[in-house]
């Protein structure tokens, strides 16, 4: 159990080879980013990117913020970026059978698991997309050897997705030590994120409290965590959250109404997603073209320091 | 405002090459300077793999000292002749 993979254990010398290709590939990735994932380089440390992975839609990571921190080596691209999840609920919450509560990313292109090993064509955004992949729609199945089980798998999945609420989202947006550690910029996207798609967080909290009674433990069959829902709990955080940050009166779009409607059809529809594609656009939505090419004095995306 | 293409009639269809044109591992344009390459063209070759994957000299020379494969295959990395 070595610390090699962690990029806060790392030395911090750079050569000037290394800065310029961490520089264009995160400038390649802000030009172009693909869907829910942004990057910016550290203020002081030409070296250090940080990652905000969004969970993406259908999945029960749906709308949880993953604040990643990478370190690119003096041998860069000729060895992989260190890396480190900082969204762990203080290193409570095993996310996903390949993320570990410490931090701790385990992909074979990073060294850090078996397979298809690192080579330097890979670079910032095929990094970042390979972790992305990790956020699926049935993480328990991750773990390498489980048999088919799909009580299991629920069961891993519900526990997921009360923690991707609990920490991946409020813990990200609310006023918290970790939220305080972002990059600003980084934190106005997720809040901006949040403030999109704040009606379907509260459907989640309303619609899970049925399913997961208040105090119930979490049956992890993984048996990597302990702990309790609380859906209701989570639900008054929400919108304790949502009206400071200005997103209670939310109701931005034809969507909500249609959600609405739908609502009242009964909920027989089943757990998992909201329904049909209510919720589904969030991230385009919420990703104006404005955001898209930020502008100078723009705050919220994932500019370079200069 | 939505647009439906109901019909597409090419006549004629142009790209930029440079995409094509860089080097896998630096990102530079192959008839560019390789990072560390005291300058373009000759001082910074290109070389083929049997594989057909390219790349400038220096920057695979210092990958096959991690490894004996082509970045982008995988495949063992074997030189291909020049003038391939
Ligand atoms: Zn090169
Ligand atoms: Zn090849």
């Amino acid at each position: 159990m070595g610390s090699e993979w962690d990029p806060l254990l790392a030395d911090d010398n750079s050569s000037g080879k290394v800065v310029r290709c961490v520089y264009s590939q995160t400038l390649n990735l802000t030009r172009d980013p693909p869907e829910g994932i942004f990057a910016m380089i550290d203020e002081h440390r030409a070296t250090i990117v940080h990652a905000l992975i969004c969970g993406p839609r259908d999945t029960v990571y749906d709308g949880g913020f993953f604040y990643f921190l990478l370190r690119f080596p003096n041998d860069y691209p000729f060895s992989p970026p260190k890396v480190r999840l900082m969204t762990t609920g203080g290193g409570s919450v095993h996310f996903n059978p390949n993320l570990y509560s410490c931090g701790k990313v385990c992909l074979s292109i990073l060294g850090t698991w078996s397979g298809p090993a690192w080579t330097p064509v890979q670079n910032l955004t095929s990094v970042l997309l390979s972790i992305q992949s990790l956020l699926s729609t049935d993480p328990y199945y991750n773990e390498p050897g489980v048999p088919r089980n799909v009580v299991a798998s629920e069961q891993y999945s519900d526990y997921v997705r009360h923690e991707t609420m609990r920490v991946a989202v409020l813990d990200m947006v609310g006023d918290t030590s970790l939220a305080r550690s972002m990059p600003p910029k980084l934190l106005s996207v997720a809040r901006s994120l949040f403030i999109a798609h704040f009606p379907v967080y509260r459907d989640t909290c309303e619609e899970h409290a049925k399913r997961n009674p208040e105090g119930a433990a979490f049956a992890d069959p993984l048996g990597k965590t302990t702990g309790t829902f609380c859906w209701r709990g989570l639900g008054s955080r929400l919108a304790a959250v949502g009206s400071r940050l200005g997103a209670a009166n939310f109701e931005p779009d034809a969507e909500r109404s249609e959600r609405d409607a739908e609502g009242e059809g009964g909920g027989q529809g089943g757990s998992g997603s909201p329904s049909g594609g209510s919720g589904g656009e969030w991230l385009s939505q919420a990703l104006t073209p404005r955001q898209r090419h930020a502008s100078p004095g723009q705050p919220a995306v994932a500019r370079l320091s200069a | 405002m939505q647009v439906t293409v109901k019909s597409w009639h090419a006549v004629a269809s142009w790209t930029w090459t440079s995409e094509d044109d860089v080097c896998g591992i630096c990102h530079m344009p192959l008839d560019g300077c390789a990072p560390g390459a005291p300058g373009p063209g000759d001082d910074s070759p290109v070389v083929w793999g049997r594989c057909s994957h390219y790349f400038h000299l220096m920057c695979i020379n210092t990958w096959l000292h991690n490894k004996n494969t082509c970045p982008i295959c995988r495949r063992k990395w074997e030189f291909a002749r020049c003038a391939a």
